[in-house]
This record gives structure tokens, sequence and C-alpha cells, in this order.
């Protein structure tokens, strides 16, 4: 079966559309109605299902923390502000989701580039810092170790070690700017594009239909 | 083809200091091969920056003269246009890429020289072939070894098909035989194409074929001169170690296995690192050496087996005790430091150290000046020269004196005279101590020498070289 998948883009225009609506509205169906699609999409794209579990599952003690303190402090309405939070809580967990987990966040911002006219400085230097991100684990390591060996401790609370860590993170921006340079990194000159991505017209009439949807959701409940 | 000049420049990386180079002429002899000799700190590298456009961009300031590009000057030209034109192999590459994996690298590369998209897939297969790296295309970098990263910077600099090739130490990582087959790729590259290369690397050997001259700086300072290559390139050899017979020691590993993912990288091993010697630890890049080290730093998890010393565990939790007992000199110099200045790196050292008698004042102050580190106290660690920095590490490693003593690399960016003087610190101090010492060093030349004896990792198994040992069962 071929995989439905919109495009990085526009999820990232509904997600935002959507984001924002929700934040203003008082409408729980509203709010289903945004899970129940984003579900829906997350199925039908394939999406690691044992990922999605795990994230439901991880927000499940703040859901139901949400819920039990409406229940039990709000002064008026209590049922309703508890539906109303917990499903907007939902909600946007969802849209969340049925971006993060259907692209790489190299896509996302590949896509972002070409149809957004995000920077490419930010998408590169986004993207060396996320790359930096997971060396930064074994470094931490490597600066207690080195500590310890020339007998002196670094201990979590001491503020001392993330001073060593700033100052080897900056000296690896620095090192990976000169690179980048030196590979030819132009900021605001053109660069071919490898990259393809596509994006049928009706994906357009989808977000605006999206928002548009929503809004008459909230109007009319 | 491209003029690449340096005219009367003076540089200097901070207004008021006193210059790196002063009126320096140099003008880079179009299609031709050439290794660059300074002696370590001498500003090798910031040269090379000079004449790939990164300085004065990023730091350093020009009181006179310039780079020039076909006569342009060169930080007047956009970055992907002198990309285009001269290529930079970093001499720390390991922090120098950007993108996840050496596919997506070559992407971001060639996509940034405006390559048409279909000609890029056809580049990039074709580099990966000839450097014989298909296997590492997909690879995270943060999953390489050292030398592995330091082929895939290769990668980078030759993708880009510039006619000014500059490699600042392209093989102080690479293990023996692919430094052989990567030079042999560097001789068919010489002999089909028109490019200019200029090398610089502070262990000539195996260039001999490759080369026209050797470049070095005249008695002035002010000009490189040509020089016949035969006064610094010696063809290439792989001396051996005969082994001494070992004495006991106090760090021993039994049965240990160790795994990466899914894929053994040391299968069940035996050994006890001898007191009072030496030993040298090879092997291909990505066999895993620093993770050995690692682990035997307990940085990295034993599979099977246990590493003890003096017949005690290492205390579950209690890495700072064992660091008293076992200390690492990391391949990356910068890992190593935790102070801001050279002198403070020292003090602290000297404060620390196990072995006070030894290390006195008078003893560290003569090391300083044997390492050529004395006039640098003030200096911030972050702007010394590659060389300094490893050598600056191998002192503050050496003044702690702990028992044991496991090096990853320490003579990487040291010229030759710099190598014997570092080997005599270290030999003079594991005598006097009673240390013992595993040494990684891809470079075997003034080295194997001083050596007691090799341990060789290869096919997940560590063997130790020049036959039976009782002290090692594989």
């Amino acid at each position: 079966m071929k995989m439905f998948r919109l495009n990085a883009s526009i999820l990232v225009l509904i997600m935002f559309g959507l984001g924002l609506q929700i934040a203003f509205s008082h409408s729980f169906l509203a709010n289903l109605v945004v899970c129940c699609f984003c579900l829906g999409y997350l199925l039908l794209s394939a999406a690691d299902l044992k990922k999605l579990g795990l994230v439901l599952l991880f927000t499940l003690p703040l859901a139901l923390g949400t819920w039990w303190s409406f229940i039990k402090f709000s002064t008026q309405d209590p049922w309703q502000n508890a539906l109303l939070y917990t499903s907007r809580l939902y909600a946007y967990l969802l849209l969340g989701a049925s971006l993060l987990l259907s692209y790489s966040l190299e896509k996302i911002l590949f896509s972002l580039s070409y149809r957004l006219k995000l920077s490419t400085t930010f998408v590169y230097g986004f993207l060396a810092a996320a790359n930096l991100l997971s060396s930064l684990k074994k470094q931490l390591q490597v600066i207690r170790y080195s500590a310890y060996s020339r007998g002196t401790k670094y201990h979590f609370y001491r503020p001392g070690i993330y001073l060593r860590l700033v100052v080897t993170a900056l000296s690896w921006s620095e090192a990976l700017a000169q690179a980048m340079t030196a590979q030819g990194f132009s900021e605001g000159y053109p660069r071919t594009r490898v990259f393809s991505d596509s994006l049928p017209k009706w994906q357009w009439g989808l977000l605006f239909l999206s928002l548009i949807g929503y809004l008459a959701l909230v109007i009319w409940t | 083809m491209i003029q690449l000049e340096i005219k009367d420049l003076t540089f200097t990386y901070q207004k008021g200091q006193k210059p790196v180079f002063e009126r320096l002429n140099f003008a880079v002899e179009p299609q031709t091969w050439s290794l660059l000799v300074t002696p370590s700190g001498k500003g090798k590298s910031t040269l090379f920056k000079l004449l790939s456009g990164l300085y004065p961009q990023y730091g350093g300031h020009i009181s006179s003269g310039g780079v020039f590009l076909d006569g342009y000057a060169l930080s007047d030209v956009v970055s992907f246009e002198r990309a285009k034109r001269i290529s930079l192999l970093f001499q720390d590459p390991s922090r120098r890429f950007n993108m996840k994996n050496l596919s997506e690298q070559l992407t971001f590369l060639l996509e940034n020289l405006q390559l048409p998209p279909e000609k890029i897939k056809a580049r990039k297969q074709q580099v990966l072939r000839e450097l014989g790296l298909e296997d590492l295309r997909a690879r995270p970098f943060n999953q390489m070894s050292g030398g592995q990263k330091q082929q895939a910077a290769l990668a980078c600099a030759l993708a880009s098909d510039s006619e000014i090739i500059l490699l600042d130490e392209p093989f102080a990582n690479v293990d023996h035989d692919s430094k052989k087959r990567l030079l042999l790729l560097l001789k068919h590259i010489k002999e089909t194409t028109t490019k200019t290369v200029i090398i610089a690397d502070h262990d000539p050997t195996g260039y001999f074929e490759l080369l026209d001259f050797c470049y070095e700086f005249s008695a002035q300072n002010d000009r490189l001169i040509k020089v016949p290559k035969q006064k610094y390139v010696t063809r290439e050899t792989f001396p051996t170690i005969t082994p001494k017979s070992l004495n006991h020691g106090d760090l021993q590993w039994h049965n240990l296995k160790l795994t990466r993912q899914a894929h053994t990288l040391l299968k069940p091993n035996t050994f006890t690192l001898p007191k009072g010697q030496i030993g040298l630890l090879s092997g291909a890049n990505g066999a895993g050496k620093t993770t050995f080290f690692y682990a035997l730093c307990q940085l990295y998890p034993l599979t099977a087996g246990k590493i003890t010393f003096n017949g005690q565990k290492p205390p579950r939790f209690r890495k700072s005790r064992w660091a008293k007992y076992v200390s690492l000199m990391f391949q990356d110099a910068t890992d190593q430091f935790i102070c801001a200045t050279v002198g403070e790196e020292i003090a602290l050292a000297a404060k620390n150290t196990l072995a006070p008698k030894y290390w006195d004042k008078s003893r560290i102050t003569t090391a300083l000046e044997q390492l050529g580190l004395s006039e640098l106290t003030g200096r911030s660690i972050y702007h010394l020269s590659g060389g300094q920095q490893k050598r600056l590490q191998l002192l503050v490693v050496l003044i702690m004196a702990q028992p044991v003593l496991l090096l990853d690399e320490p003579f990487a960016s040291l010229d030759q005279a710099m190598v014997k003087k570092a080997l005599a610190l270290l030999t003079a101090s594991c005598q006097a101590l009673n240390t013992s010492i595993l040494v990684i060093s891809h470079q075997r030349n003034n080295i194997t020498t001083k050596m007691d004896y090799e341990l060789r990792l290869d096919n997940q198994q560590l063997v130790f070289l020049g036959g039976q040992h009782e002290n090692v069962s594989p």
C-alpha cells in the first residue's frame, strides 16, 4: 500500500494555524475532531505506531493531572473545563506527532526552506546543532573523567562542568562554521538542491479547509 | 590555471601581538605536488587557513599585503567561488562535519558548489568508490573512529574537484594499510589530473613518490622556498618491534569482551600491562582501539570479563578513584584540558600530581623548555596550535603520573625532533616511576625503537606480536 503523506510544510502550517485557534477556542467537540483527524492521518501515513503509543502513554499522567485538577478545583463547570483542557492537551500532542512522526528533522527543515523560504543558514545551523547534541552526552563523560584524572571533581550540581561544556560547544561551533565556509557554504547565495519535495495543489486546499472547518465547528458548537 | 599568491603579508592573531607572518611572500606553483615543512607551532595551519580564505574572516588581522586569487583579494571572493577552486582538509577533521553522515555531507558540499542535482549523485558515488569508503557512506559520524573521520574528510576535500588542494596532516590518525591505499589514489590523481597539491605533515614518510619538492621557510621567515624533496622525505618503512620480556604489572584484564551494538569489537582476552615498559597498540582504523582504551577507563561498558588493578575490581560508580590508577590521554587534545591557560593547566597538574617528588618544580620547568612550551604559559589553550596542544596534553598527563597511562595518538601533529623529545620524557618518567604505558600511534618511525612490545587489535583479537607470550591468551 502506498503511504499517504501530507507535505511537511503543509503539516507545519496546519499545526500552527490550528494550534493558534485551539488556544482560544472553547469547543471540546472541535478538539475531539482534531484528535480524530490526526490519529487517522498517523495511521494512514504509516507512522511508527510504537512511538505513538509511547508518547500517548507518557502523556497519560499529565492528562490525568489536568483532568483531576479541574474536577477538583474548578469553580464553575468542572466537567466542561476538564474535558476542554484535557482534549486541548491531546489535540496539541497529536498535531505535533503528525508532523514529527512522519518526517525526519532534516526533511522538515529542507521542506520549510524550499517552500516557505526559511533561511538556509538557519536550516544548516540547526541541523549542525542537532547533530552535535548526541556528541555532547559523550563529551560530558569525557570532561568528568579528564577532571577526575587531574585530581578534581565535577559534580552535576557544580556550575564548573556546565561552563566547561559551554566552552567546548563554543569551540566546536567555531570549528564547524569554518568548515562550512571552507566547503563553500555562502549565506544568501543560491545553492542547488538534491532534495525533492512534492506538494500537490489540493494540499493547499486541505490546509485552507482545515482552518476554516475548525473555525466553523467552534462557532457552531 | 589558477594563480594563488601571498604578497607582502603581515598577519597577527590579535592587534599588538607579535605577527605570525611578517612581510611574507609566496606564490603557489601551479600543477605541482609539494610538502610544506615547518616546525610545530610555526603557523602551518594558519598559512593553510589564509590560503583558503578562512582568515581573516574567522579571526586574525592582516596589517599589510594579502592573499590573492588570480589577482583578486581572496577575502573579497565569495566562499563558494573559493571552495570551487581551493579545498582544504583540516588538521582536526573530527569536529568539522555539520551533517549526520558522509553521504549527506558530500551532498551539502556539492549543493554549495552549485553542481546540478543529477551530477551530484554521480560525483558522490565516484569519490566514495575511489576512496573505498562505500561502507561508511551512511554511518553516522559519531560512530566513526578518528581515522575513519579523517578518511571521510579527505573524501570531502577531493569531491569538490578543485584545482588547488591543501591537506593538513591528512594521515595523522590513518592506519598503515589505509594510508598506503590512499597514497596510491593520490598518485593516480597526480598522474591523471593537473591539480596543485600542498601537503603539510610532520611525518613525511611515504610521500616520496608523490612529491615534486618541499617548501620551507627562508632564514628570514619572509619567503617559502623550494628545497629538494630528498632533504625531508624518506621512503615508507614499517619498522617492527622485537618484544622484550615483560615485567609483571598491576592492571590486568581477564576474559575481557567488548561489543558495539551487535558487533563484537574484542573477543575474550586476558593480559597484564607490564610495569616500567611501554607498549604499542596497533590496528586498522575502526578496529576499536580507542573504544578499548575507553573500556579500560570505565567509559565504555564491558560485555564480559573484568578489569582489575592490583587484584581489585574497579569500585562501581567510583570513576573518581579509578582515575587515580588509570589515566587516559585523549585523541582530541582539547578533551584533556580543564583550565583556561597553559600556565593554569600546568599548575593544577603540579598541585595534584601523584609523584610530587619526581615532578618537582625544576623538572617541570625543564620539561616545559624541552617541549617548547615555556614561553606560552600565559596563552589560552584554544589559541595553541594542534602540535602545541598535543605537547601540553602529554606533559600534563605525565605530571599527573598515574601508575597506568593510556596514550591515544600522543605524537600526532609533532615534528620529528619534537617526537624524539616527547619520547625521551616519556621513557624517563616510565622508568623512574615504574609506570605501565600503552600507546596508540599510527606513526611508527622514530617511535618503535622506544617501545618494548606491541599488541595488535585485528579481527576482534588482541594479539601479542613477535612471539608467544604466556601473558596473553587470545
